[in-house]
């Protein structure tokens, strides 16, 4: 634990470091890294450790932002009570989301979070009058006057987010070595021996569902703030499919693949925009680029390092992984037993 | 009371191209127990060749053969390249593989293709038909989708019961072990089995992007709701993906037709949710799902 | 001197960072029965699996007939004339009598005309299953199940038989009439036989030759009978 907290404070520094020395822009891509680690976290532990797939960690992150939002706008308390009233309150989703996920397998919960996913952000198209339809709803947030009329915006966001981001991974690296942690691989590895070992199975499934969830509303929550605006638009199955893949990139179930895999999307789709256009490829084609590359880098590593950049990262440095269960997080469903090509490679 | 027939034709007929997606996702998962996340983006990619054949040749069989040929092909060439590698590895990895595959195709046909909505030609007359006075709701077109679906349906599994290449696929999913002691070639079984997936792919993109123009995210909701029928139906079921789609295509015209105010197209997304859910409630494994039956 | 039906030499091999087989030998004569004995985790399986394809051999080779075939897939195996009857994996379940014996036919090239006559066959020597051919194969007994995996490995028109614990989890008249029926496809066809059991004794009353594993490595190999009277062996490696 000494070792996170010491990595911890050394990105702090690194965080703070660059966002005095950047640009506004910079700054804003520092809170979008932080952001989606935060929530990319909260998706690894709860795939990668407790073995529960969701496609639809982007309907969390909508709750987060919408809270936000709504409590901004109708009640104006300060940001940092918004920001934990809107995880409390996404928290409880993933509460109502992992009860009645706490039964399905694989496949099936897969497709239940994929449904998720896509139907949550329409709610707010479907009653506009509350959640502001398609146009969405304006989020208002400045910097505390104790810091001096001239602080930059983008600055106190980044600090904010980093801050948010650093605290997140704190805490899900304490709770991954507690006995919530170790619970948590033991259901995924072997339900039946868990339950037989007298762990709680359903509570743990739903505990992991409540943390991750918890860990989304919060980058919601800072998504609403960085972006000043709360739109179904944002939170299209993209962007769960997008934070899933960030996680498996990063290294599933390692807390620093979730900083890995944040930094992926948020750097490498405008850096190619920017290589397309500069050989000036048309607007179309460069838009594109970006995503058939993205979806190439994501099968090229899935291929040659299937336990993401973490992975390859502690191989290369040699030392040791905490081992994930080889046999995947299907759950009840595990792969055909009979097809032995494992033993003929 | 016509309005509750309309309704139930079209649901009928949106259900069947859900039902032809559901089955080739059922068809990979029986094989390989691996979801293809790119059956929605193979389908537009093949339904984009179509329509530069039809183009070209100005002829729309050409482009519907060419769609079903290229449907095969390209299941072929994916199982071949892109999934023959994760065999053996956790299956998340294929489950990103092919998530990554679906991006890279649509990355492509904007690239290509561009990203403008392109109208898909039909065959049959898309006026509405009638019974007598009645307005039915559906066109030619439309019976001309529910009657490929179905007919593709039947002889898929007409060939499975009683062909000796069905024969062979059955051995190859339920045990793969056995089956290559035989001498059955299950490397082979399973290209086949995408092959065919790809084509009830391209055969559902074909179908419905008349509808809903073609675009390269247009078969994204498509496959949401493929996906979601499959998984209603239970996902080892061929029959649970054709009545998954069917009840899922019925329910969501109800939804959209009867809730008025423009709200009904909205909340279809959050009806086919609620239907998921209480059907994975009383059934976790789908409606279809619970008949696995033990190794011996 | 005609090659041996089958001659492993020297195999190593294993799974993942485990070996399981530490340089074994054996040979067959055509038409014998070899029963390979040990106790749990000494390496029949390992050894059945390395001779049918399903794990590739480290070093070592595998000859039939005198051909090399070492490291070559399964199927390629099953069409070369070897059926390997995993343990607890004899039939599929999900599939009905007849389309487990058609299974076995795949093996070959076979017309329609002689994918009947098989069948007519297999029907006539093992009457329940006549019975119950359009039964799914989980509904047989245990007995039946075995049968219908000989019937199946015989369509296959082996010339090596491996069989893996066939008397496993049947009732001992049971145990006696699937004994009897591996004898009869030695002697009447000409078959090979390479017999794994954990029921020593009563595969060494059927046997030809018997081997003993212990640990991957072979710690005895003679004719069955020797086998069956050396006492200090058979209380040390075998239980009885």
């Amino acid at each position: 634990m000494r070792r996170v907290l010491a990595g911890i404070v050394i990105v702090a520094v690194i965080a703070v470091f660059l966002s005095i020395k950047l640009n506004a822009f910079r700054d804003y891509q520092i809170a979008e890294i932080a952001t989606y680690t935060t929530a990319v976290a909260g998706l690894t532990v709860l795939t990668g450790l407790s073995g529960q797939i969701s496609l639809g960690h982007g309907a969390f992150m909508a709750i987060g932002a919408y809270a936000t939002a709504l409590l901004l706008l109708h009640l104006g308390w300060p940001y940092y009570v918004v920001l934990l009233l809107s995880a409390a309150i996404t928290a409880l989703a993933g509460a109502v989301v992992g009860v009645a996920a706490a039964r399905l397998s694989g496949p099936y919960l897969a497709g239940a979070t994929l449904m998720l996913g896509v139907a949550l952000p329409s709610i707010a198209d479907a009653y506009p009058g509350t959640f502001g339809g398609d146009q969405g709803l304006t989020v208002a947030f400045t910097a505390p006057g104790f810091l001096g009329a001239n602080f930059p915006q983008t600055r106190w966001q980044a600090w904010v987010a980093t801050a948010t981001g650093l605290v997140t991974l704190t805490l899900l690296a304490s709770l991954s070595r507690s006995r919530i942690g170790r619970n948590w691989r033991a259901v995924r590895d072997d339900e039946v021996a868990a339950a037989v070992a007298g762990i709680d199975v359903a509570r743990a499934r739903v505990l992991a569902f409540v943390v991750s969830a918890a860990c989304a509303g919060l980058a919601g929550s800072l998504l609403a703030v960085i972006t000043a605006l709360v739109a179904p638009g944002a939170f299209t199955l993209t962007l769960s499919i997008t934070l899933l893949t960030a996680a498996v990139i990063g290294g599933l179930g390692t807390l620093p693949g979730a900083i890995w895999g944040a930094l992926v999307i948020v750097l490498v789709q405008p850096y190619i925009t920017n290589l397309a256009n500069s050989h000036g490829l048309s607007s179309t084609t460069s838009a594109n680029i970006p995503i058939a590359a993205y979806g190439l880098i994501l099968i090229l590593i899935m291929l040659a390092f299937p336990q993401g950049l973490q992975g390859a990262l502690s191989r290369l440095l040699g030392f040791g992984l905490v081992p994930l269960k080889s046999e995947g997080v299907w759950g009840r469903h595990p792969p055909l037993k009979e097809r032995d090509t494992s033993e003929r490679t | 009371m016509t309005e509750f027939i309309q309704f139930t034709l079209s649901g009928i007929v949106f259900g069947m191209v859900y039902a032809a997606i559901a089955l080739s996702l059922v068809l990979i998962w029986r094989g390989t127990r691996l979801l293809n996340f790119a059956q929605g983006g193979m389908a537009m990619l093949t339904t984009f060749i179509a329509l530069e054949v039809v183009y070209k040749t100005g002829d729309y069989w050409a482009g519907f053969f060419v769609a079903l040929v290229a449907g095969l092909l390209l299941g072929a060439v994916v199982e071949l390249s892109v999934i023959r590698p994760t065999v053996g590895r956790p299956e998340l990895n294929s489950v990103i593989v092919t998530i990554g595959l679906l991006i890279l195709v649509e990355g492509l046909a904007g690239i290509f293709f561009g990203g403008q909505f392109r109208s898909f030609p039909t065959a049959f007359s898309i006026t509405g038909v009638h019974l007598g006075k009645t307005p039915l709701g559906v066109s030619r077109f439309d019976e001309f989708v529910a009657g490929v679906v179905l007919a593709s349906t039947l002889i898929l599994a007409v060939a499975f019961r009683f062909t000796s290449a069905g024969l062979r696929m059955r051995a190859a999913a339920f045990n793969a072990t056995v089956a290559r002691l035989s001498g059955i070639r299950v490397a082979r079984v399973l290209t086949v089995g995408w092959a065919l997936a790809g084509l009830l792919g391209a055969l559902a993109g074909v179908l419905v992007s008349p509808s809903t123009f073609l675009y390269p995210n247009s078969m994204d909701s498509i496959f949401v709701y493929g996906f979601t029928a499959a998984v209603i139906g239970g996902l080892d079921s061929p029959t649970g993906a054709v009545t998954g789609g069917l009840i899922l295509g019925v329910g969501l015209s109800y939804v959209g037709g009867y809730i008025g105010g423009g709200r009904g197209s909205d909340l279809t997304a959050i009806a086919a949710m609620a239907l998921l859910v209480v059907v994975l409630m009383l059934r976790p494994d789908g409606l279809f799902g619970g008949s696995r039956l033990r190794r011996v | 001197m005609t090659e041996p039906a089958l001659a492993v030499d020297g195999v190593v091999a294993g799974y993942g960072g485990v070996t399981a087989l530490n340089g074994v030998s054996i040979s067959a004569p055509a038409g014998t029965i070899t029963a390979v004995l040990g106790a749990n985790g000494a390496g029949k399986t390992t050894l059945l699996r390395t001779i049918s394809g399903l794990v590739k051999p480290r070093t070592g080779s595998v000859r039939l007939h005198g051909a090399d075939m070492t490291g070559h897939a399964p199927e390629v195996m099953a069409r070369n004339g070897v059926a390997h009857v995993p343990e607890g994996h004899g039939v599929i379940a999900e599939l009905t009598v007849e389309e487990n014996l058609r299974i076995g036919l795949m093996a070959r090239r076979v017309s329609k005309a002689e994918r009947a006559r098989g069948l007519g066959d297999a029907y006539d020597r093992f009457a329940p299953l006549a019975e119950r051919r359009r039964k799914l194969a989980a509904t047989l007994s245990g007995g039946e199940r075995q049968m219908l995996v000989i019937a199946r490995a015989l369509l296959a028109r082996p010339r090596i038989l491996l069989l893996d614990e066939p008397s496993l989890g049947l009732a001992p008249l049971v145990m006696a009439q699937v004994m009897d029926m591996v004898t009869r496809l030695s002697r009447e066809n000409g078959i090979t036989i390479i017999l794994v059991e954990q029921n020593a004794r009563g595969a060494l009353a059927i046997a030809d030759t018997g081997v003993v594993l212990n640990l991957g490595k072979v710690v005895a190999t003679a004719d069955a009978q020797s086998l069956a009277k050396d006492v200090a062996l058979r209380h040390h490696y075998l239980g009885f």
